[in-house]
Formats: structure tokens, sequence, C-alpha cells
């Protein structure tokens, strides 16, 4: 009887060839000894014995080297999905790839052009291209910051100072320069002061409330990039 | 033009072996044996350039000339299972109607394939598209070979000329090794389009966020020094859960040096790691993984 010794997580076994069954043609691993760690299960995946697999492929290479490093391997099913840039009026096609983090939750963690797309046929402008940290930078600001005029230093403040701080100064520049009527007596009702700048990443429903408030303030000077 | 192109070919995969011989301890049996048979190879198509070759010469010139310097070659340097059981089948078994068969859709054992493909694929690969065509069965769709109607052996994304261009996939024929563009989210098998049945594989430390090491926000293990690192950067299983089959994709803009074929068949634990997921290849590759 021939025997091997395998080690493994958990422990070492020593398995034997053997004729189980009584059947003379059929060779098998058989386990003569297993350590108590280590459920049958798993065992029968390290030996390769429960699913098949075997120590030498059907031509006869040795598969040992392989199995081990197959078994340190940390392969997460990732997904692709479609998607489309929000930057710009482009619209370049996305393929963005999630992974499910160790809590399962998908994270996102890649983003490239669609090559098979025939707007951008796989190319992404470099603000396409950084997509990614839109979504997950762990760069991003996520206070309310503040410097205060001549100030070196920034300063964390709460929404509620921020907003308050806001108001105040729309409210404060809208009163300076409001101009109710214009030289020529038309009458205009508009804010010189103020100009308003939309971002890239402003979803349309945001940029059609942003453009409301804005012109419901009196502002002219409204510029929006363009977009999807 | 065309000749030097393609004998760099053969240099190639010849240079991607002997580097991944160094780098993957647990690929070097099969690249080992592969380095020797590249040579036999090399040899089969330059004879077969030498002789302008008709398409229906192609089974009795492989079972002729190139079959014998295969055998030759497996039972000197490949595995012993190998070399043994080509000893019988050449004794037992008419060449010139396995290499037929494989030519055609016929099924073939394990070692037949071997044979008929390591003998039969570089004259294939030494004849022009119409030679190809005329000497080869099979059907001419976007999953099958445009050359030959073989199925696909490997997917593979082409390096692009610009950083911020994502380049074409291309398969890459089992039988004649053309190659073709792909659509990049569809199954090379079945054509399953619908992203939630196709499952990519790839391994921890290999997707562009743990690569620049630290961009996304809690990604464990970032930061420069903690990011996990692939062993595959540029390989990957990309898995169908229709049709349960899969296929390897060499990414060459990770890794400019590889060589899809080559670099296919040394991937064996991702090879290993499909099998148990009870996914099977589309086309087993020359050395039968
Ligand atoms: S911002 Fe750049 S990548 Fe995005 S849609 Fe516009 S051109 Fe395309
Ligand atoms: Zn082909
Ligand atoms: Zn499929």
């Amino acid at each position: 009887m021939k025997t091997a010794t395998l080690t493994g997580r958990g422990g070492t076994w020593v398995a034997a060839k053997a004729r189980p069954n009584g059947s003379a043609t059929s060779l098998a691993y058989g386990v003569i000894e297993m350590a108590s760690t280590v459920s049958r299960q798993d065992f029968l995946k390290l030996t390769g014995i429960g699913i098949g697999a075997l120590a030498f492929s059907e031509l006869g290479f040795d598969l040992a080297k392989a199995t081990a490093i197959k078994r340190e391997l940390r392969i997460a099913n990732a997904t692709e999905s479609r998607s489309i840039c929000p930057y710009c009026a482009v619209g370049c096609s996305m393929i963005a790839y999630t992974r499910p983090d160790t809590n399962g939750q998908p994270q996102l963690l890649q983003i490239e052009g669609d090559p098979d797309s025939p707007v951008n046929e796989g190319r992404l402008c470099p603000k396409g291209a950084t997509a990614l940290q839109l979504a997950s930078s762990n760069r991003r600001v996520e206070h309310p910051m503040y410097r205060a005029p001549g100030a070196t230093a920034w300063q964390q403040l709460t929404w509620d100072d921020m907003l308050d701080k806001l108001a105040r100064r729309i409210k404060d520049s809208r009163d300076r320069t409001f101009v109710a009527v214009d030289k020529k007596g038309n009458l205009v009702n508009r804010v010189d002061g103020i100009a308003f700048t939309g971002g890239a990443t402003f979803s349309s429903e945001e940029g059609y409330f942003a453009a409301k408030v804005m012109r419901g303030l009196g502002l002219v000077y409204l510029e929006q990039q363009a977009r999807v | 033009m065309t000749t030097l192109l393609e004998t760099s070919k053969w240099s190639e995969r010849r240079r991607r072996s002997a580097e991944l011989v160094e780098r993957w301890a647990f690929a070097a049996e099969v690249l080992g044996f592969y380095q020797a048979l590249l040579d036999t190879q090399e040899a089969i198509f330059a004879e077969t350039r030498e002789r302008s070759l008709e398409p229906s010469q192609v089974a009795a010139f492989s079972a002729e000339f190139a079959v014998p310097r295969v055998i030759e070659t497996s039972i000197d340097r490949g595995p012993e299972r190998l070399g043994a059981a080509l000893l019988e089948r050449f004794h037992e078994v008419e060449v010139d109607e396995i290499v037929r068969r494989w030519l055609g859709d016929g099924a073939l054992s394990a070692v037949e394939r071997y044979l008929a493909r390591a003998a039969t694929g570089p004259i294939l690969e030494a004849l022009d598209q119409n030679a190809v065509s005329a000497a080869t069965e099979g059907p001419r769709d976007d999953r099958h070979c445009p050359a030959c109607g073989g199925v696909p052996q490997l997917s593979y994304f082409a390096t692009s000329a610009e950083d911020l261009v994502t380049a074409h996939r291309y398969l890459e024929c089992s039988r004649c090794a053309t190659a073709w563009p792909f659509t990049r989210m569809a199954c090379a098998s079945c054509g399953e389009e619908e992203t939630k049945n196709l499952s990519v594989f790839s391994e921890a430390g290999s997707l562009e966020a743990e690569l620049s090491g630290g961009i996304v926000k809690h990604l464990a293990g970032a930061g420069k020094d903690a990011r996990p690192v692939a062993q595959f950067p540029h390989l990957r299983v990309d898995g169908c859960q229709t049709c349960k089959h899969y296929i390897l994709n060499v990414d060459l803009s990770r890794d400019g040096r590889a060589v899809p074929v080559v670099d296919e068949l040394a991937a064996l634990p991702l090879d290993l790691y499909a099998k148990e997921l009870g996914l099977t290849k589309i086309a087993p590759n020359l050395m039968g993984f």
C-alpha cells in the first residue's frame, strides 16, 4: 500500500492508495487518518476526492503545486455593469466593476470606458476617468469646511452653522446689490452681486431646482456645466 | 513582412514561457514541456510554408509529417502518462482519421485531441485564411473563429495606445489561433448578455482601486503597504451562469509582456478554481486544461 502525507490548512493527514469496495480495477485515495479540526468536506476538498479532481491531470501533469496555489487565491465574483459618465453631455459609456466587500455590500472598484460603445469607443476624458472617485474617494470632504477671511486654516462647521452662514451672506449680498429699476427706468428686479455655477455631477432634478431658486432670488448670472 | 511577423510569434511564445517558468513554479512542468513542443511546432509551421499545401492535403501532411514529430517530442519531454498513451494510440488508430475529426466537428478523447491539435495547429497557423477556411468545418458566427469556425480558447483585452482608452476584447481560436473582436460583456459560449448571469472571478488586488492603492473609501487593506497583492493581476475567469462555461481572459493592458496563449496555458490554479465552481472551459487548451 502506497501512502502519502498531505499538509494543508488545519492539519496533516495521511492518505493511502487502496482498493475500495474490493474493486480490483479502480484505484482511489482512501483516508486512513483525519485531523479532527477539519470537516470531512474540507478534507475532501483538500484532497480533491469529493469533486473528482485528481493529483494528476488527464494528460498526466502533476497538479499538486497548482492546487496549493489555488487554495491560497482570494477570488471574488466581480460584476460588470454598463453606466454613463455623469460629467458632461458627451455621455460616454462606462463599464463599472463592483465586488462585494467583507459585509457583502457591493463595492465599486473600477470604472473604465466601454470599448463597445459607439459614443466613446472605450475612451474617457481625464475627468470621466476619475469617475470612480466621485462614488467612493477616501479624500471626499464629508463635513462643511470654513476658512475665515484672512485665515490660513480650515475649520469644520456643522451643517446648521454653514447653512446659517450661507443664508446670511446671500441675504446681505442680495440686499446690497439688488437692482429694482435699471438706468433706463425699466423694472428689472435683479441681483447683480451673486453668480451661481452648477457642477457637472448635478442631476437634472438638482439643476432644475437650483435654477428655480436662483431665478427666484433674482440672479441672472447662472451657469451650469452642460451634462446629459 | 508577414513572414517576419509570423516567425516572431514563435519566439514570443518562447520568451513568455521562459518568463513564466521563472515566475510560476506551479506551471514549470506544463511550460517546460510546452517549450520543447514549441520547437517542434515551429518546425512544422516552417515546413508547411515551404510546401505551399493545398487545404485537402492538411490531414495527410499532419499525419505523415507533424504527428510523428509531436509524438517523439511528447514521449521525450512530456508527462509519462501522455507518452504511454501516445505510444499505444499511434499503433492503434488511423492518425489521419483523428486529424480529420479534429478539423471537422468530431469528438475526440483528451489524448487524441492533444495529438491532433499539437500537430495540426501550427499547420493551420501557417496557411492563409482561405486555405484554413477550406480545410475546416464549423459555424461562422461571432462566437466562432471567422477563419476556421473553431471555438475560442481564450479571451484577451488588447493594449491601447493611450492610457484613457480601454481597448477591445478579442477571442482567440482554439484551432487556428486567429483572433477576432468580441463584445466585452457577453458570454463567448452562449452569447448571454445579461450581466447578472456573467460572473467575473478576479483575484483580490486586481482591480483599479486596489492596484492604485487606497483611493477608495473603506477598501479592505487599502493603503499602499497593506493592499492585497494579486498573483494574477492580468488574468480572470469569465464565467457564465446560463451555460456554465468559462473562458480565461488575459488583460494585456495590465501586463504588456503577456502572450495570451502562453499565459492561458500556465494559469492552472485559475482553471482548478473554475472547475471547483462547476464551470467547464469552452475549449480545453493544448495541455488539456
Ligand atoms: S466628462 Fe469626459 S468621460 Fe464624461 S461624458 Fe464628458 S467627455 Fe465623456
Ligand atoms: Zn480558427
Ligand atoms: Zn454562456
